[in-house]
């Protein structure tokens, strides 16, 4: 759904610094200026969780942290705890990264499976995005770990990573598109990897995504704000 | 420069698979089939794959290596531990854990030295590499990781997670230089070609890590 102020669209932005080494005070002052413009949601990784929940703190913005990011490389288990950890720090939401692998094997059954376990230890309300990389993945097996996470309880399936080390393509409407056709319209879309722009953005939320991760958020709103007029800067 | 055999060479490598994440099961045994003839320092996999490496080299008296908290560093001390105890029980002979490199930046380091210390008693008997992310530190914070690193019972320092960051020989050097024996040092990130390694090694490098083990022993260009 296209938002029709700069605070509608800041709510569905998942303002995002997954970058290595960032210090505690320039996380601070990230997360400080998200709440600032409002945005519904940061997503960090998990050792600044507490921080940032700290700072979200009466805001309407919500902590969102990665789990098995960005390889999705680990044992449902480790996945299940990791997710535990992050929760009991303050987490509102997780987004999860499928054992890829099992994706492009064609096991949609362990992914069903590693999506339950994580599931299944979050507090009811915490929201759980789980992360398919499309990029490393055939349209079919992209719809095959779409439904089989949906299956597994996600609220949101999450185009991608974007991480990158791995050289990936960026998420395209076309991604977007692909998983509405497929999913329950109640489940969400979260787009992300490589949506940089106000333009770019408006793409895949006309396409039907419901979330946009982004590391340039404000400058979205800016853009935002300056293509549609001082009356939706409001 | 050195000459080393490539049994010799292969001794000092840890092995991984090249340019395919996520790699399938059959994709990896594939690549386990071309590591066989050689014996490794290690070879290298994703915590998932921990147990299908261990089934397979075990038997064929090959050490298994995988990575904790990689390659971002960036999970809490008790998820690390979590994940290094599923490793454990999977059979892993060593662990490359990746530094918190927030903590470190931040002057935290106190933080860095706990987490450490904690690794370091729940790898009990089994080898311990820190990943401490030289190409994005100055040579004095390098250095100071090291110390760290060291003071925290761990004496193997692996030097970056790859994706790009690359290990210099100055760095190498440096760390040589500065610990001498008490430490050893894999460099990780940018090593490619048997030209690379020696170089490498030459430096004072202890062990190589690398997704291009062949060319590294010079069997393969």
């Amino acid at each position: 759904m296209m938002p029709k102020t700069r605070d509608a669209l800041a709510a569905v932005i998942d303002q995002t610094q997954l970058g290595l080494g960032v210090t505690r005070a320039e996380m601070a002052a990230f997360v400080a200026k998200a709440v600032e413009h409002r945005f519904g949601c940061v997503c960090i990784l998990p050792n600044m969780v507490a921080l940032a929940r700290r700072i979200t703190a009466g805001s309407r913005t919500k902590v969102a942290t990665v789990i098995s990011f960005p390889l999705g490389a680990d044992v449902p288990g480790v996945k299940r705890a990791e997710a535990r950890d992050a929760v009991e720090r303050g987490a509102d939401e997780i987004d999860m990264v499928i054992d890829v692998a099992t994706a492009r094997m064609g096991e949609a059954g362990a992914i069903e499976r590693e999506v339950a376990a994580v599931r299944a230890v979050l507090a009811d309300g915490v929201l759980l995005k789980v992360i398919i990389e499309m990029p490393l993945l055939t349209s079919e097996q992209a719809v095959a770990a779409a439904l089989a996470a949906e299956r597994g309880g996600a609220h949101i399936v999450k185009t991608s990573t974007g991480f990158k080390g791995l050289n990936i393509r960026a998420t395209t409407a076309d991604d977007v598109r692909l998983l509405r056709s497929v999913l329950q319209p109640g489940t969400g879309i979260k787009a992300a990897g490589g949506i940089s722009s106000w333009p770019l953005a408006a793409a895949v939320l006309d396409a039907g995504a419901t979330r946009v991760g982004a590391s340039s958020g404000i400058a979205m709103l800016d853009q935002f704000a300056a293509v549609t007029g001082p009356s939706a800067g409001a | 420069m050195v000459d080393l055999s490539v049994s010799q060479l292969a001794a000092m490598i840890d092995a991984s698979i090249a340019g395919r994440p996520a790699a399938t099961l059959a994709e990896m045994d594939a690549f386990y089939g071309r590591l066989a003839p050689y014996q490794l320092a290690a070879v290298m996999v994703e915590p998932r794959y921990v147990r299908s490496a261990v089934e397979y080299f075990h038997p064929r008296k090959q050490n298994v290596v995988t990575v904790i908290s990689y390659p971002l560093g960036a999970m809490t001390t008790e998820a690390k531990l979590i994940q290094m105890a599923q490793a454990l029980s999977d059979g892993a002979d060593e662990l490359d854990v990746a530094m918190d490199l927030s903590a470190f930046r931040s002057g935290d380091f106190d933080k860095v030295s706990d987490e450490l210390r904690a690794v370091r008693s729940l790898a009990g008997e089994r080898t311990v590499k820190v990943i401490y992310y030289s190409a994005l530190l100055s040579e004095g914070e390098a250095l100071r990781a090291a110390e760290l690193i060291l003071n925290a019972g761990i004496a193997f320092l692996k030097t970056n997670p790859g994706y790009g960051n690359v290990t210099t020989l100055a760095h190498i050097r440096a760390i040589k230089q500065r610990f001498g024996n008490d430490l050893r040092v894999m460099a990780s990130g940018g090593v490619r070609t048997h030209q690379d390694a020696l170089a490498m090694i030459e430096a004072g490098t202890d062990r190589i890590a690398t997704s291009s083990p062949f060319a590294v022993m010079g069997i393969e260009s």
